[in-house]
């Protein structure tokens, strides 16, 4: 169990040392198909045999600012 | 940041998403690992506000809200090993534009552009003590966006659980943990058709 706990911190340690802001999300409408942090679940493993019915509920809230200033089309300008 | 080929700034989207899907096992496979296959289909509800800045009309906040059948996540390729409370597998995920869309709106439930997401996962809940540890990463290699002539780049993530469930009453169990995710694009994005530069942009 004690084993088991420092395996559990370290790959904790490990998570939150991956963790660090995108300054830009260059993909079109600042993000792709990927839904950060939706993956990595026991419920996304294939079901051990048969036919298994999926059904979730994701909810993404988030915010960009206007720090950069791009040029990016004949019409449309971000100032 | 553009958006159906408008380009806004001050951001704030917020989308639901219901997920509906089936996956099936067969007793097929190689190694000791089972083939599968399944099928996802999201609805979304997604509002965008931002300023919209424009030659004619300058800058102006605008608002958009859009909700339908979004774009199809297709799994044609999924092969998966079980070992007691341990799972691995690898899959290719495969997203498919069905989602409307629309240029020249903020807000649109479908990106307009076919996503291939080859993925590798492991995770390990114990049956015992309802602890799980659970790891995905994988690649996105993006086709152009026909619509806005957009390139959106090639991508890397590895997504990462450590989850505790506990039985919720005797009517299912609640997860308790963090979750972390790393994200880093390795090709550059373009619009080619606008002479954009947007190779700096990681």
């Amino acid at each position: 169990m004690k084993k088991l706990l420092i395996f559990v911190i370290v790959v904790f340690a490990f998570c939150v040392f991956l963790v660090k802001p995108s300054s830009v999300y260059a993909a079109e409408c600042g993000i792709g198909h990927y839904a950060p942090g939706a993956l990595a679940d026991f419920g996304d493993m294939a079901p051990p045999s048969g036919l298994a019915l999926m059904n979730w509920y994701n909810y993404y809230n988030g915010s960009a600012g206007a720090a950069n200033n791009w040029n990016l089309a004949a019409l449309l300008r971000l100032t | 940041m553009e958006f159906g080929g408008l380009i806004a700034a001050n951001l704030k989207a917020t989308s639901n998403a219901e997920m509906v899907g089936a996956a099936y096992t067969t007793p097929y496979g190689i190694l000791g690992g089972k083939f599968a296959a399944g099928v996802i289909v999201p609805y979304i509800w997604v509002d965008v506000t931002g300023a919209v800045t424009t030659r004619r009309l300058g800058t102006f906040t605008r608002s958009d809200s859009a909700d339908g059948i979004g774009d199809t996540i297709l799994i044609p390729f999924w092969l998966n090993w079980t070992c007691g409370d341990f799972k691995w597998g690898t899959q290719l995920n495969i997203y498919a534009p069905t989602g409307a869309y629309n240029t020249g709106r903020l807000a649109n439930v479908g990106l307009n552009y076919w996503t291939f997401e080859p993925l590798a996962s492991f995770s390990w809940i114990s049956k015992k003590i309802g602890l799980e540890i659970s790891s995905t990463a994988g690649f996105d290699f993006n086709t152009e966006n026909g619509a806005t002539d957009y390139q959106s780049g090639e991508v890397f993530h590895i997504d990462a659980t450590v989850a505790e469930h506990l039985p919720l009453f005797g009517c299912g169990i609640i997860g308790i943990g963090a979750n972390a995710f790393y994200w880093k694009q390795f090709t550059p994005t373009a619009a080619p058709a606008r002479g954009l530069a947007l190779s700096k942009l990681k």
